[in-house]
């Protein structure tokens, strides 16, 4: 059936692209394609995806709008803070074009329920913030041999990749297990510059679009590297691992794995932790406050930058930013080889980083404030600024 | 030999610069070059959940390094 006059003129920039047409902007219209987070980078891949006329978009986010997530979030503004990511997002997207049909999964994706949620879409747009929930999309694409589009950002630097089953690599074959919460900043600790998600998000709405209608060079076997202050774009060449778990020669990987998540509990052994602990190697704000109380002078290394320093402050502490821990520690610290330091950063990530350096560098005593203080915030302190 | 190294990520925080010349010596695997680069600053956890690269291309950390070459240190990242 021919497309109608109003939908050839509503389409008509892109059906002008002779790689496109009106075969490929029908091709759009019927596409599915599965958005996992509605963050940084799935907002802007929701905005292009829509805008170009993708016919169904699934959106899964179980999150809520925070004031701090409008920075880098452009689906949402100051009024929506509070309201669920999915039905926001699925309201300004129907706008954008009413043919649209937004398929709302106000959902944290899991490995329990990955290959549900992800059944039934052509391709997925991989744009959440943690490990678990990485290897949960990548191990489900595989399973369902889905297409599924890489994108992560940290600070200034973005990558993108397309994985492809039987045509490339799968993130596990670059990564084969998530690192152990709290070995690398992977959360809200870091920092981003808000335009840093609106450029790798829009790459990989381009990717889908380019895979949806069969056009140009896909990412397949490349890792984008993007550099935003450099403004920098390298590729890596990347290969599918015959040895890889899910999907070499041999899988053994028949069901998507469940991992732990950094960012929602404290970091540390399970087996010891509870809501309140002061142990050899951690210690929570419940604890290290309860001991301030009672007197006892602590030392704490504050690891984080001075403009988060400035804006929060736990005194007293002394300030050495983990990048300039290596160069300081000696002739700051190299005193308290055996006396107890505690460390501590925005959410804990950092500064489990810098403990176990000191810890190879022979300091005895060194425990982890579990959480940072944005859990001191939360459970001892509420007149100290959340950011 | 001389190589160039390229960090990412949290090895940029952790020495304070996004690329460095090193000399290495010869026979040096890329997980060798890894140690002398970043080992006083990280844990042996993080070598091991770090991606390799020798000029621009994915190689297995046993990979000898060559003279002239360019190394990257890509460790995983998943803020989104």
């Amino acid at each position: 059936m021919a497309m109608p006059p109003d939908q050839l003129r509503r389409w008509a920039r892109q059906i002008r692209l002779p790689q496109i047409g009106v075969e490929g902007q029908e091709k759009l219209a019927d596409a599915r394609v599965a958005i996992v987070g509605v963050g940084g980078l799935g907002c802007p891949a929701a905005l292009y995806l829509a805008a170009a006329g993708v016919g169904t978009l699934g959106l899964i986010d179980d999150d809520e709008v925070d004031l701090t997530n409008i920075q880098r979030q452009v689906l949402f503004d100051e009024s929506d803070v509070g309201q669920s990511k999915v039905r926001v997002a699925g309201a300004r997207l129907s706008r954008l074009n009413a043919r649209l049909e937004v398929v709302s999964h106000p959902a944290r994706l899991t490995a329990a329920n990955a290959i549900d949620l992800l059944s039934g879409y052509d391709i997925v747009v991989d744009g959440n913030d943690n490990f678990p929930t990485r290897y949960a999309v990548n191990d489900a694409c595989v399973l369902l041999s889905i297409p599924n589009v890489y994108g992560s950002v940290l600070q200034f630097e973005g990558r993108a990749s397309l994985f492809v089953p039987g045509r490339g690599p799968c993130y596990r074959c670059l990564y084969t297990e998530p690192p152990s919460p709290g070995v690398v900043p992977n959360c809200a600790g870091a920092g981003v510059l808000g335009v840093l998600p609106g450029v790798i998000g829009s790459i990989q709405a381009a990717e889908a679009i380019k895979w949806i209608c069969g056009i140009g060079d896909p990412l397949i076997g490349r890792l984008l590297v993007v550099d935003i202050l450099a403004m920098s774009f390298e590729e890596y060449a990347i290969a599918r691992n015959p040895n890889c778990a899910l999907c070499g020669d041999h899988p053994t990987i028949m069901a998507p794995v469940p991992y732990k998540d950094a960012c929602l509990e404290p970091v540390g052994d399970l087996s010891s932790r509870g809501d309140d602990y002061d142990l050899a190697d951690r210690i929570t704000p419940r604890a290290a406050h309860r001991r301030l109380l009672l007197g006892e002078p602590l030392f704490v290394l504050d690891v984080r930058e001075p403009v988060e320093f400035a804006m929060a402050p736990l005194m007293p502490s002394t300030l050495i930013p983990l990048g300039e821990l290596v160069q300081r520690c000696e002739r700051e610290l190299g005193g308290r080889r055996h006396e107890e330091i505690i460390v501590m950063c925005h959410h804990g990530i950092r500064s489990a980083i810098a403990a176990g350096w000191l810890r190879d560098q022979g300091f005895t005593r060194v425990k982890n404030l579990d959480g940072g203080i944005d859990r001191w915030a939360t459970e001892v302190d509420p007149a100290i600024p959340r950011y | 030999m001389a190589v160039t190294v390229k960090l990412f990520a949290v090895y940029r925080d952790l020495l304070g610069c996004s690329e460095l010349e090193v000399d290495l010596p010869a026979q040096c695997t890329v997980s060798d070059a890894f140690d002398q680069v970043v080992g006083g600053h990280a844990s042996s956890q993080l070598r091991q959940i770090t991606m390799f690269a020798i000029n621009e291309r994915y190689v297995p950390a046993e990979t000898v390094v060559n003279d002239g070459d360019r190394i990257a240190f890509i460790p995983p990242v998943s803020g989104g």
